[in-house]
Parts: structure tokens; C-alpha cells; sequence
């Protein structure tokens, strides 16, 4: 064993001697032959080095085959792929090698983008993790976000709604930040500020999340929330191939919510005393007996069958000194909700041309347009549900019914509202590297990207309730521009046991916007024009400009000795134009080890189970500027303070802050790699705490100063948290493989200081109560501990304890703790009004003096529930047998509450016109004696009833989902070939086939908001069950 | 020599995008505020932003700070505002209970005060308009502090602009005594001290506006003789006078701009958007927040009435189908000539004027200032000139025991002064200034009309005898930004 081990090291630095000693030297051997996977297909983009060298000699063509040089028989070449165990060939006296690979995920010498670079996995010492381009295959991803959900530990991704072309929003290790920007850095082909809008997931060759302060901290101020790095695909060498896929998918509405009826509806407006109903029996309305056959069920009127139709077509292709690939795709979603959709294109074209040894340019173009009708969830579903289902939707003539009695027309509304948007899109990134010799490289880039987004609304008149004309149109065009320049030097030296990196460089960016925006009401020509010519009343129109402009400064240093020790620092600086000159420049830096105790010989003994081992330690500071352009000066607003034709300038309601500045979060980093069982079982475990200081905050300002707001750098919060991702074979042979890809996070966070120690209740209703020692997202209210069932239920001791109150037939008795009760009864009281039978028993303990109150009053609020998930978890499982894959993927979020914001608006009966949930109208109190859930059918009036934050609307949100489901067929290559193709696939597909939960709502999976306001569900546009079909051709 | 050159452009190319000055920048759409109140023209710009701070604090607060609260309206509608308005069900969620309008228009006073002898200093504004914008500065603040002590009692006083975030962030509340006599008083006589007399346009304020205020200052203070004394400068300004001609008489509601008018806030809803008091009052939607209570002994005196021109004037008579209560009062709108009524406005298209000040109101501000120093005679003279110009006859006195006591008369003049300044923003001001330990007007009146209304909706009737909630509740979002603010007693949500 250890003569073995001395020979292996022997014959790499042999080897290395050798290269560095001379290149003439070497002696032309040539090999060639065929990589192969266990199903026979040749494998394309397999990477072929001679074993202890870090230079790439060779990579498969399309069909698997290779043809490199060697420089002698005693060679071991190695063959590494994405998604494959290496393999090992010796060269001997053979000319023709043919390999198979074994599909596995141990790949030391696989290559991770880093920033400004490229590491082996093997020296990486922060906590990274990769998705490939197979694995977004797995996924019929419509975005990013949808190709990188699951795929890697401690990153949460939830959409924003399930309306077409909505948004996702993504936090790596909780939430570091309460206020300032959460999403984290993206940087695509290695620069920043592209549009993630544009990128089709099919074109992306690896994402790399960065998930450890150490390794997103050569990005410095902007990196605190972590960073993404994309990386999208080159031309291969080789014959030109042409890749088409189709998929198309038919979704509908996961599950109803429960609706009251228009019987249900009638017994609430006989609860509520509206209706003189005979009998107490409500079945018909007597007074619109036209009403009675009308019983709508709103989610059927208002849904319909998605369909969603994806179709990519790629070309790629080069030789020695040219690459291109260039793809364009077409996507076209029907949203389940009626009269929404989007349609998005997208083109790439990516050149790399080798001019020759020295210089490569590079050039990466992308464009995209999106057009979308949006159905606005505020003014569609969220009325819908409360609308009395005996409101008519048409009218006798077929026409829609304009708005009754205050309700608007949900299907009017949905269909005839507009909510237009066009966003073009595009961007441009050159580079030229100059490498002055093997070692030293030179790059520069610039990248330019332009956004344009037209915004057209337009609101008919039919929907108003006014009886002139009250319509709307705006029109609103934005253009935001980014360009960035960058210039560093890369340096790469393997020694004869170190091998060392080095990075230095300059960044500068610019991000520019301008908005305008114009309205106008009374339109002429019947409607039917809808420009802004076309308003008979023009508002003034408004534009505005903002520009914002950094500076950086990085360094990043790295060594490997023996691929045993490796050791990686960066340095960076950033200047910010957000902030004033004395607090401009943040400087961050980051250190980390890595310690291949595998390697150890005291690990010997261990060699039979463990492939390999590496522990990584790493701590690192980045920073997070993401506040608005101009917050550190004191501004006039111009133009929207008119009064009697002059136009007035007025005190901006944000107050300036000169000492504002970055925020900042270090974190330490404490990971572990395991490689196990011949690459059958793979570990990562990652351990971490993460601080962030001076935390950017929009604090609101005492009312008298007359100013709303300024923004501060507040206080400090902490996240901890665990992260496992363990990957295994748990069955693998030649025709039938079992893979387990398995994560965890668990996430924790704490509040460690405020503002001047002082506790900020967030969110506008006041949700949430950040507290120093509290966690973020804890729900701050009323604990509703049931009703009020007699005027005489509201009876409490001397000491303030909720009497039990038995109400005879003559008499009334009370009772505490089973004893009878014979002292004085006390009555509590809210607003200075006296509680009654059918108001809500409000928990009365006093959260200052811990003893219970005569009053129900602010300091009767407690925390109700945290929204934060304690831990959430993927499953994915592939099985791969001959030419089928079959692979499923569970997503688990566990232990964090949600308020069910949607069921308390319609159940506040904050208009009469509002119907609440079928639970409220069965469980309400309605006459003395009533022992029930909600409170009496009347308007709150002071009295409480209807207090936001209620603890009886927040949920356990805990669910399990079973997100995507696929089966694929590869078509035998023979037969393939026969109809001139080189491969064809064809794969079904099903997203969120089910869903276990308690939550009540639509969907307990909701957008992640701001960190202050977490898990508030005002019921979204719901989200869709989706079966679909695809092909996937290659020729 | 190759590698070189291509290097030095390399670096050349980079070095020329960086540059130290681009990290300053500053606002392109916003003014900072360095580059401000720098000129005359600054000065009238910041001086506009006063009155659209005022517009901005009454749009959607007057009716309810003034009128919502009394027994002229009830809630009209279906919402839960309304209804917690009518009921005397406010909290501190009531949007109205917000006071940070006001402060915001304080704020840009206090700023106006500061920076205009900057102005000055540079020689950039003669003394006359120099003087003129300060007064009008002053009585911006004064105006604004009268009504914050008038509704919440005690409140937060500055008096100084607030730029920097300073240790003052959290201030407690004053007493607002010490604010009428510390601030608004002084205010108002240095204000009085610096106008231009000859300035006559009433879209401003001018010589009679601020000498309105400080009668009405003094009302609320009781000082009756102070009362008389400023009402008869105002009629010694020989500017004012009651409008006669029906037409003109509406004209005093539609533009604001009659002789009788003394400050009336102008609107135009391109350039400040609509007017709120559309939606509480009166639009061609269908329907108003507030309706005219028309369960009232005193309304169903004025509707009975056929001569008094102000019903027509005032509110829509014609009442439809299921319901029997007028609904739209269109009193601030101006008449269509095609159908000789006034028109309601769409709710976004609201431009009815806001009246701060009339010569009417002063006339009987006067009057109750006589009554309370005992010359009856004199009181009921005037009110008689105002019943006299709406045609609404003779004070019937059976209907006040024939007159026999001050209080009687008292009656008289409140009555007339609600007909008269109906949904003007006084009535519920007319009842706490006259409600007493010994008479306890407002309770009396409102107490049973609330007990009515809440048993209509099935609510238990409480009433209003809790005289704690005369005052308002401080908004959730006041209390919230300001840890040390305590909430008025009785409010506890």
C-alpha cells in the first residue's frame, strides 16, 4: 500500500518535472478510441488529461471519440466528465482506448467556476455547489429559478405567484438582510448586470452557487446575499450539431378553497341581521327572487386549462481556433387564470475565437422580448372570493354586469382590465484575454445590457361604478441601461508541490434608468384606441432619472501544496456613488483552508471505504449596498407639489443620512467533503454562522418631524445553519442504475441588536415584532381563545382570570378552576367599550408586567408563530434502466407558520357587500349561548373583533411536495441514425402532481417578500397541476 | 515591444473608464437641498408647497375631522371606515387618526421660516414679499397646531425643521395650552405684523385670514371679548360682505373667490389631484361615504323649510328609490347651466374648493361671542342678517322656549351656525367648544343618535358617553414610529 502510494507520487512529480523541464522533449504517441456510457451511447465533452497534470489534453467529440497525443506508454490518462466517475486508462503499447464511465458525481478534477476563474473541485475550500446542464435537463425548467430549485443546499427559491412569467425570488442561507436588496449577485459568463429574463435554462452549461462568504467575497459589497454564477454553453470542436426540443404541458388549479354559496351567503345575511327572513329558513331572497338561480362558483369561472408550449432550437459547433453557439427558443404560457399569458423569446449567440497562442476574444450576445397580460391578483381573485355568489357575472344580453353595489365583476375585471407589459431585452459582453505566457493572462470585458419595459394599463369603463366617464389609461416606459468594465490578471503557476493562482483587478460599473410614466382619463372613440392621443383628460406626465456608479479593486491569491493543504485569499474594494464621500469605500476580505486528511498516511487504513476526504474551513467578510440612489442627502421633490398654478417644491418624505453606509456580514464557514464507497456515496456537510452588522433599515421617523422615513444602518442579526447534500448509488450496474441526491438546510436565525435596543414592528398590518433575542418573521398579535357565548361570559376574578360562566335558567353562576366562584366579577374592556356575548375572548395577559389586564390593549400582543421554515429538504430520485429515466423530486419546508391573510379579509366584514369563508358563516355566533369559533356577524365598530393579527388565522404552513415527475425514453441510437438523426428522446412530464399540507389556503408555498414581512398570504394567483409531453432531437 | 503596446492599451482602455468624480453623484430628479431657497423664485415655490402640505393634511381628513363626527352625517356606503366614524368605533387604525399631514406641512413651515432670511441675505426678495411669505409661513404653522390640539389635544411641538437625525427623534407631547399661547398666538400676531395688507387674493392668506383664525382661536379659548374685537377688525377691513343674489351666494361654494370669501384653499385636480372630500360627500359614483343624517330634529327643520335657498344649494333633494335619504351633497360644486343644479364631479375629478374662512362664519362667530357676554340683542341681529340673505324667515322661537335664557339663545346661534357652515368643517367643533361639565351638549346630542345607529346594526348600543373620546385616538403608525407617544385614555387598540 505504501510503496504503491510512493510510486503514485513518484511518477506526479515525475511528471510534472518532466513537463516544466521541457516540451520538446516529449515523444508524439497518439491515442484515440471511443468513450462510452453504460447504455453504449458515446459520451460527447468528456475531458481527457494525463494524470497529474492540470492542463486539458483532449475532450470527446459528439459521438464519444477522442484522438490526443501522450508522451509515453507509461502515461495514465484520465477521462472526466460532468455526471460520470472519473476513469483511469494506462496507455501502454495501445493506440486505440476505448472507456466506459460509470455515472456517478465524484469528480475531483471536475471544474468550478469561481470568480474571475476556474478551480478544480478538488481545491475548492468554500462552501460551492454545481448544477450541470443534465441536471436542468431533468427539470422542463421555464427559468433559472426553475432549473435551480432542489438542486442545491441552503438555497431557497419560491415564485413569486403562479401567474405566467412571474418572477422568483431566491435567498442562499436565509435571509442576511432585513431591508436592503436579499436576492443575491448574479454574475452570467463573468459579468454582471445581464438580464436573468433572458437566459433560457436549456442554454446554461453550469450554475455555480456560491453559497460561503469566502468564496463570494471577490465580489465584495454586493455579494453579502451570496452569489450565483452562470455559465452558458460553448461550441464544442467538432461537426456543427443542431439540438430541437419541443415540450408542451397542460396545467389547472392545484385545488379549490372553500366558497360560500349563495345559500351560505343568505344565512350570513340573516345572522347579521340584514334580511327580514321568515322562519329562520334561507333559501331564497324574497325581495331579487331574479338572484335566486344564480349560485357562481368564481375559481371555476375565473380558471381554465393552461397550456404552455416551449420550443428551443440550438446550433454549435467550431474547430481549433473558432466556437459558436447560438440558440433561439420561443415560450408561450396560457395561465390558468382566464385572459393571462406570456410569451417570451430568447436568442444567444457565444463566440470564442482563438486568434492564436495568445490572444482569445470571446463575445456573448443575448436577447429577449416578453410580452404578458398580467390578471392583477388584487383586483381579480381576492374580490372574487368574497363576491356574493348570487351577484350575476352577464347581464340578459349577454354584456358583462358592470360593478353591484360595490362589488366589481371578477370575469369583467379579468377579461377586460389590461395589465400589458413588453420588455425587450439585450445584452452584449466582449472579452480579449492576452496571455503573455503559459502562466500570466490578461483579460478585459465589457459588457453593456439595455432594459426597456412598456407598461400599458387600462381600466374600461364598465369596471368603474361612476356614472360618467371614470376610465383610465397609463402608459408607462422604462429604459434602464448597465455597462461594466473590467480588467484583472490571472495568474497560474504549478510548481513542483505547490500550485498557485493568483487574481488582480479593476471593475467599474454604471446603472442608469429612466422612467416615465403618462395618464390620462375620459377616453374618446368608444375605447377602442388605447394610446395616450386617445385620453380626453391628460394628467401631467412624469419622468424622472437615477444613476448610480461603483468602483472595485480585487485580489485573490491561492495555494495548493499537494493537492493536500490549499489555502485561498481575497481582498476587495468598492466604492459606491450611494453613499457620502467620507463612507464611500468598504473593504472586504476572506480567507480559507482546505486539508485533504485522506491524503494523511495516518488515513491509510481508511482507504478502503474512502475515496476521499477534505476538510474546508473558511471565514470571509462581504457587504450589501442595495439601498436606493440618493439616501444620504436631504432632497426637494419638484413638480408634485402644485398649488394654485404654481408649481411647489416640497421636503422629501426621506430624510438624508451622511453616515450611511454598508452593511456588512462576515460569516465562518466549517465544511467537509466525503467521497465514499468507490464514488457510490458522496457527502458534503457544511456548517456555518453568519453575522450581519450595521444592517440597512428604512426606519420610520417620528410622525413630527413631518419627515416618513430615513434610512439607517440599524443593528446586527445572526444565521446559523447546517447544510447536508449526500448523493449515492444505492444500486448501480451495467443496464440499471438507482441514484439518491438528498439535501438539507437547516437555517436559524437571531435578532443580536436594534437601534438603540428598540423593538421594530414591521409591515403594514403590523405584523411582526423584530425584537433583540427574537427571530425575524415572528408573527406580533391577539390570541384568540374563543367567543364570548352570553353578554355574562365576559366575567373575570379580582386577579383578571376568564371566569366559567353557567347561565340558568333563573340564575348565573361562575366558576374558577372547577371551584364555584363567589367574589367580585369583573368585565373586560377594549377601546373603553365593555365586551358581550359574541365578541372574541382575547388572551389578556400583559406583555410588559406579565400580569393580566383589565384592557384589551397593544400590550396584550404576543408572538404567535415564526414564518421562517426550521428546515427544508430535497429528494430526488433517478432511476435509469436501458434507455428509460425515471426521476421524481420531493421538496419539504418544515415548521414555519403562515397568516392566512386572505381568509381574515373576507372575514373582517369590513363591507357589507365582503362574504366571509363557509367556516365563519356556520361558525359564528349568532344567538346568547352560542359556543363557537368566529365572533358575531357585525361590522368590528371598535370593538376588536376583527384585529389584525389574529392568532386564528395563522397556519402551519409545513408541507411536502412532489414538484417534478419525468420518464424518459432514448430512442436506440441505430434507430436514430436510420432517420438520419444522431439521438431522440421523449419524455413526459408532471409538476406539482401533489401536495401534503394543512394549510388551508392555496398554496403554502408563497414569495419570500422582504425579510420583515415574511409568509403574509393575500392569496396570489394560485398555483397549477401540470402534465406535459416534450422531444428532445439531435442532429 | 508587441506585448507592451498591447498591455498599455489594455490599461488605457481601463483606466479611462474609471475617474474619481463619478463616484459623486447627486440627485438628477430631485432637488438636493443645498441647491435650494436660493431665490425669489425659490421662495414662491417653497411658499406653494405650504398650501399643497394643507391640501395634501384636509383632502381626505376635513369632512371627517369636521362634520363626520357631528350629527350633520352619518355613514353612507358600505365600508367599515365610515361606519367607525358614525359610531364613535374609531381606533388607532381610523385613517384619519394620522396626523403626519399636518406635521408635514408644519415641516415645510418650519423650513419656509428658516431659509427665507437666507433669501433675504442675498438680496435676492424685497423686504415687502420677503415679509409676506413669512407670514404666510407662520400662519401655516399656527393653522396647522390649531387643529392638532383642537383633535388630539397634546402634541408633539417643533418649531424648528428636522434635517439631520439628531437625538430629538422621539419627542414627547406638549401641553396644548402651552402651544396655543407659546406658539400659535405669538404666530399669528407676528404673522398679522408682517402680511401685506394690499395682498387680496383669497386663494392665499391674507390680513382677514389670519385675523380669522385668531377669532376663531379665540372662541375655542372662550375669550369672547377678544372675539368681538377682532370680528368687528375684520368688518373694518370694508372687504367682506355677505352675498346677497342667489347666484353669488353659490359662487362663495363653487369658487371661493366672493367678496364674502376669506381663505379658501383652491383645487385643481390636474395638477393636485382630486379632492377626497368628492368620495366622503358627494361624486357621481354611487355612493357617498356620508350621507346627511336625516334621522335629525334640525334636519328635518331645514328640509321642511322650502324657503331656505341653502337647501338646493347644499344637497340633492331628490332621493332614490330604496332609500329615502339624500344622497349626494353638492354644496361645493358648481352649477350646470343646462340644468340648473350642480353637477357631481367624478371621485377622481373632484375640485370643490375647500372653505377655511367666510364673512358668514365670522357674523356668527360674533354673534356667539355677544350671547356669551351677555348682549343677546346684538347676537340674535346677526343672526338674523344670515337668515335674512337665505330667506329662511323668522327665528321660530317657540322652538326655544321663547328665548327665555342665554342658553336659548346659544341654541339659536348653533343652530343657524350648522345650517349655515354646513359640511364647512365647524359643526363638530361648534359642539366640543360648547360641551360642559354642566352642559353637555355634545353628549346629549350625540349619545342617543349613536345608541340608534348601532342598534340598526345589530350592535350593542353604547353610545357616546365616554367624553374621553371627544378627543381623537393617535394613529397606530404615530405610536409605532414614536415608542414614547401614549395613546389618548379610552383608545386601546
Amino acid at each position: 500500500m505504501k510503496k504503491k502510494r510512493l510510486v503514485f507520487i513518484s511518477v506526479c512529480c515525475f511528471t510534472l518535472l518532466f513537463l516544466f523541464s521541457s516540451v520538446q522533449a516529449q515523444q508524439s504517441l497518439r491515442v484515440s478510441g471511443v468513450v462510452k456510457d453504460t447504455s453504449g451511447a458515446g459520451v460527447p465533452g468528456v475531458s481527457i488529461s494525463i494524470k497529474g497534470q492540470t492542463t486539458i489534453c483532449g475532450i470527446t467529440d459528439n459521438k464519444g471519440e477522442y484522438n490526443v497525443k501522450v508522451p509515453s506508454a507509461k502515461t495514465i490518462l484520465v477521462f472526466s466528465s460532468m455526471g460520470f466517475m472519473n476513469a483511469e486508462e494506462k496507455v501502454g503499447n495501445h493506440t486505440k482506448i476505448d472507456v466506459k464511465m460509470i455515472a456517478g458525481t465524484s469528480n475531483l478534477d471536475e471544474v468550478v467556476i469561481i470568480g474571475y476563474g476556474s478551480q478544480k473541485k478538488r481545491d475548492v475550500t468554500g462552501a460551492i455547489s454545481s448544477v450541470n446542464s443534465k441536471q436542468i435537463a431533468e427539470r422542463q425548467a421555464v427559468d433559472v429559478f426553475d432549473a435551480l430549485q432542489g438542486q442545491s443546499p441552503g438555497v431557497q427559491i419560491a415564485q413569486e405567484s403562479g401567474a405566467p412569467g412571474s418572477g422568483s425570488s431566491i435567498r442562499i442561507r436565509g435571509t442576511a438582510t432585513i431591508e436592503a436588496g436579499a436576492n443575491p449577485l448574479y454574475i452570467i459568463d463573468g459579468a454582471q448586470g445581464t438580464s436573468m429574463d433572458g437566459i433560457n435554462p436549456n442554454d446554461i452549461e453550469s450554475i455555480e452557487v456560491l453559497r460561503d462568504a469566502a468564496s463570494a467575497a471577490i465580489y465584495g459589497a454586493r455579494s453579502a446575499n451570496g452569489v450565483i454564477i452562470i455559465t452558458t454553453k460553448r461550441g464544442k470542436d467538432g461537426k456543427a450539431r443542431m439540438d430541437f426540443r419541443q415540450t408542451t404541458s397542460f396545467g389547472k388549479l392545484s385545488h379549490h378553497v372553500p366558497q360560500a354559496t349563495a345559500a351560505e351567503r343568505r344565512l350570513y345575511d340573516l345572522k347579521r341581521g340584514f334580511f327580514a327572513v321568515k322562519n329562520n329558513t334561507v333559501i331564497n331572497d324574497s325581495l331579487n327572487p331574479g338572484v335566486n338561480s344564480i349560485d357562481n362558483d368564481y375559481q371555476t369561472l375565473l380558471t381554465r386549462t393552461g397550456v404552455r408550449s416551449q420550443s428551443d432550437l440550438s446550433v454549435s459547433g467550431g474547430g481549433s481556433a473558432l466556437n459558436f453557439f447560438g440558440s433561439f427558443s420561443y415560450l408561450q404560457d396560457k395561465g390558468i387564470v382566464i385572459n393571462s399569458w406570456s410569451n417570451i423569446a430568447r436568442g444567444r449567440f457565444n463566440i470564442d475565437y482563438k486568434a492564436n497562442n495568445k490572444i482569445t476574444f470571446t463575445t456573448r450576445i443575448q436577447a429577449s422580448y416578453r410580452n404578458e397580460n398580467k390578471v392583477s391578483d388584487a383586483s381579480v381573485f381576492a374580490p372574487a372570493l368574497s363576491r356574493i355568489a348570487y351577484l350575476p357575472i352577464y347581464l340578459s344580453d349577454g354584456s358583462y354586469s358592470p360593478p353591484i353595489a360595490g362589488s366589481a365583476n371578477p370575469v369583467a375585471d379579468a377579461m377586460l382590465r389590461k395589465n400589458n407589459y413588453d420588455i425587450y431585452n439585450g445584452s452584449i459582453y466582449n472579452s480579449i484575454s492576452y496571455a503573455f505566457n503559459k502562466d500570466l493572462k490578461f483579460t478585459v470585458d465589457a459588457n453593456v445590457t439595455a432594459n426597456t419595459s412598456h407598461f400599458l394599463y387600462f381600466n374600461p369603463y364598465v369596471l368603474t361604478t361612476a356614472s360618467a366617464h371614470q376610465d383610465a389609461l397609463s402608459d408607462s416606459l422604462n429604459l434602464a441601461t448597465f455597462w461594466q468594465v473590467q480588467g484583472f490578471f490571472n495568474y497560474n503557476k504549478a510548481l513542483k508541490k505547490h500550485t498557485l493562482n493568483g487574481v488582480l483587478g479593476v471593475s467599474a460599473d454604471n446603472d442608469f434608468v429612466n422612467r416615465s410614466f403618462q395618464t390620462g382619463t375620459n377616453l374618446t372613440a368608444n375605447e377602442s384606441i388605447l394610446t395616450m392621443n386617445a385620453t380626453g383628460v391628460k394628467l401631467p406626465s412624469l419622468t424622472s432619472q437615477e444613476r448610480v456608479y461603483s468602483e472595485s479593486f480585487y485580489a485573490r491569491f491561492g495555494d495548493s501544496y499537494m493537492g493536500k493543504y490549499m489555502l485561498n485569499s481575497t481582498f476587495r474594494a468598492d466604492g459606491s456613488s450611494r453613499f457620502s464621500p467620507g463612507h464611500r469605500w468598504g473593504y472586504f476580505e476572506s480567507v480559507s483552508l482546505g486539508w485533504r486528511f485522506s491524503d494523511e498516511k495516518f488515513f491509510d487504513w481508511s482507504k478502503r471505504y474512502l475515496d476521499d476526504g477534505k476538510f474546508r474551513l473558511s471565514y470571509g467578510v462581504t457587504g450589501n449596498d442595495k439601498v436606493g440612489a440618493y439616501q444620504f442627502v436631504n432632497q426637494y421633490t419638484v413638480g408634485s407639489d402644485y398649488y394654485s398654478n404654481i408649481s411647489g417644491i416640497a421636503p422629501s418624505n426621506t430624510l438624508g443620512n451622511p453616515n450611511l453606509s454598508w452593511e456588512v456580514v462576515k460569516q465562518l464557514n466549517l465544511g467537509m467533503d466525503l467521497a465514499l464507497l468507490k464514488g457510490r456515496l458522496n457527502v458534503a456537510v457544511d456548517v456555518y454562522r453568519k453575522v450581519t452588522d450595521k444592517l440597512l433599515y428604512h426606519a420610520p421617523l417620528d410622525e413630527s418631524t413631518g419627515v416618513t422615513n430615513v434610512e439607517v444602518n440599524i443593528g446586527s442579526i445572526q444565521n446559523r445553519g447546517i447544510e447536508f447534500l449526500i448523493n449515492g448509488y444505492p444500486y448501480r450496474n451495467k443496464t440499471f442504475t438507482w441514484n439518491i441526491s438528498l439535501n438539507m438546510s437547516l437555517n436559524d436565525n437571531k435578532v443580536l441588536e436594534l437601534y438603540k435596543h428598540t423593538p421594530l414592528l414591521t409591515g403594514n398590518p403590523n405584523a411582526w415584532r423584530v425584537a433583540e433575542g427574537g427571530r425575524l418573521g415572528d408573527f406580533y398579535g391577539y390570541k384568540s381563545l374563543g367567543i364570548y357565548a352570553y353578554d355574562a361570559s365576559n366575567a373575570y376574578s379580582s386577579d383578571w382570570q376568564l371566569l366559567t360562566t353557567t347561565v340558568g335558567p333563573s340564575d348565573t353562576t361562575y366558576s374558577l378552576n372547577g371551584q364555584k366562584y363567589g367574589g367580585v366579577i369583573n368585565h373586560i374592556k377594549t377601546n373603553g367599550l365593555t365586551l358581550h356575548g359574541g365578541d372574541v375572548i382575547w388572551e389578556n395577559i400583559n406583555s410588559v408586567t406579565g400580569k393580566r389586564d383589565s384592557i384589551i390593549d397593544d400590550r396584550n400582543k404576543q408572538i404567535l408563530g415564526n414564518a421562517m421554515p426550521k428546515w427544508t429538504g430535497d429528494l430526488i430520485n433517478t432511476f435509469t434502466y436501458k434507455q428509460f429515466t425515471f426521476s421524481f423530486n420531493f421538496y419539504i419546508s418544515w415548521g414555519n407558520k403562515l397568516y392566512n391573510a386572505m381568509f381574515y379579509n373576507m372575514n373582517i366584514l369590513s363591507t357589507t357587500n365582503n362574504t366571509p369563508t363557509p367556516d365563519f358563516i356556520h361558525q359564528s355566533w349568532w344567538h346568547p349561548g352560542d359556543v363557537t369559533v368566529y365572533p358575531k356577524a357585525q361590522l368590528n365598530s371598535g370593538l376588536g373583533n376583527s384585529t389584525n393579527i389574529n392568532s386564528l388565522y395563522i397556519e402551519d404552513a409545513s408541507f411536502i411536495r412532489l414538484r417534478n415527475v419525468r420518464l424518459t425514453y432514448q430512442v436506440d441510437k441505430k434507430i436514430a441514425s436510420k432517420i438520419g438523426l444522431n439521438s431522440i428522446s421523449v419524455f413526459m412530464f408532471a409538476n406539482n402532481l401533489a401536495l401534503w399540507t394543512k394549510y388551508k389556503g392555496f398554496d403554502p408555498e408563497i414569495s419570500m417578500a422582504s425579510a420583515l414581512t415574511p409568509g403574509f398570504d393575500t392569496g396570489r394567483y394560485p398555483r397549477k397541476k401540470e402534465l406535459g409531453l416534450g422531444v428532445n432531437i439531435n442532429f | 515591444m508587441k506585448k507592451i503596446i498591447v498591455f498599455a492599451f489594455f490599461i488605457m482602455t481601463v483606466a479611462s473608464m474609471f475617474s474619481c468624480n463619478k463616484l459623486d453623484q447627486q440627485p438628477i430628479s430631485n432637488l438636493p437641498a443645498s441647491a435650494f431657497w436660493k431665490t425669489n423664485e425659490d421662495a414662491k415655490s417653497g411658499n406653494a408647497a405650504l398650501y399643497a402640505g394643507l391640501q395634501n393634511a384636509f383632502s381626505k381628513t376635513f369632512t371627517e375631522w369636521g362634520d363626520a363626527r357631528s350629527d350633520n352625517l352619518t355613514y353612507g356606503g358600505t365600508g367599515e371606515n365610515q361606519v367607525n366614524v358614525s359610531l364613535n368605533g374609531i381606533d388607532a387604525v381610523t385613517a384619519s387618526a394620522d396626523w403626519a399631514t399636518l406635521y408635514n406641512t408644519i415641516q415645510r413651515a418650519n423650513l419656509a421660516i428658516k431659509y427665507l432670511p437666507n433669501i433675504l441675505k442675498n438680496n435676492q426678495l424685497t423686504i415687502t414679499d420677503y415679509n409676506n411669505y413669512m407670514a404666510q409661513a407662520y400662519t401655516v404653522r399656527a393653522f396647522m397646531y390649531f387643529w392638532a390640539v383642537r383633535l388630539w389635544g397634546d402634541v408633539p411641538l417643533r418649531t424648528l425643521p428636522y434635517e439631520t437625525l439628531d437625538s430629538s427623534q422621539y419627542l414627547g407631547r406638549t401641553s396644548k395650552d402651552s402651544i396655543l399661547y407659546s406658539v400659535i398666538i405669538p404666530d399669528l400676531n407676528t404673522a398679522l405684523s408682517l402680511i401685506n395688507p394690499n395682498v387680496l387674493n383669497n386663494y392665499f392668506i391674507t390680513q382677514g385670514a389670519i385675523l380669522s383664525i385668531q377669532a376663531e382661536v379665540a372662541m375655542w379659548q372662550k375669550r369672547y371679548t377678544d372675539v368681538i374685537n377682532i370680528t368687528k377688525q375684520i368688518t373694518a377691513l370694508n372687504r367682506y360682505s355677505l352675498m346677497q343674489d342667489p347666484t353669488l351666494y353659490k359662487n362663495v361654494f363653487s369658487t371661493g373667490t366672493t367678496a364674502e370669501n376669506i381663505w379658501t384653499l383652491d383645487w385643481h385636480y390636474l395638477t393636485d389631484g382630486a379632492n377626497g372630500i368628492g368620495t366622503k360627500l358627494g361624486s357621481n359614483g354611487n355612493t357617498s361615504n356620508y350621507y346627511i343624517d336625516t334621522s335629525t330634529t334640525w334636519y328635518h327643520k331645514w328640509t321642511t323649510n322650502n324657503n331656505d335657498i341653502r337647501r338646493l344649494l347644499s344637497y340633492d333633494t331628490v332621493t332614490y328609490g330604496y332609500t329615502t335619504q339624500p344622497k349626494q351633497i353638492w354644496k361645493f360644486y358648481p352649477i350646470d347651466i343646462n340644468t340648473g343644479e350642480p353637477v357631481n364631479p367624478t371621485r377622481n375629478q373632484c375640485e370643490a374648493k375647500l372653505l377655511f374662512y367666510r364673512y358668514a362664519d365670522i357674523v356668527l362667530m360674533q354673534a356667539e361671542a355677544y350671547n356669551a357676554t351677555g348682549d343677546t340683542a346684538n347676537a340674535l341681529k346677526n343672526v338674523r342678517l344670515i337668515r335674512s340673505r337665505a330667506n329662511a324667515g323668522a327665528i321660530k322661537v317657540s322652538d326655544y322656549h321663547n328665548l327665555a335664557s342665554q342658553n336659548d339663545v346659544l341654541n339659536v346661534i348653533l343652530d343657524e351656525r350648522q345650517v349655515e357652515l354646513f359640511c364647512e368643517g365647524k359643526r363638530w367643533f361648534d359642539l366640543v367648544r360648547n360641551n360642559s361639565s354642566s352642559n353637555s351638549l355634545l353628549v346629549n346630542i350625540m349619545d342617543p343618535l349613536i345608541k340608534a345607529r348601532q342598534a340598526t346594526l345589530n350592535l350593542y348600543p353604547s353610545g357616546f358617553s365616554d367624553t374621553a373620546k371627544i378627543l381623537w385616538p393617535i394613529s397606530r403608525t404615530a405610536l409605532i414610529a414614536n415608542p414614547s407617544l401614549i395613546q389618548n385614555p379610552s383608545y386601546s387598540r
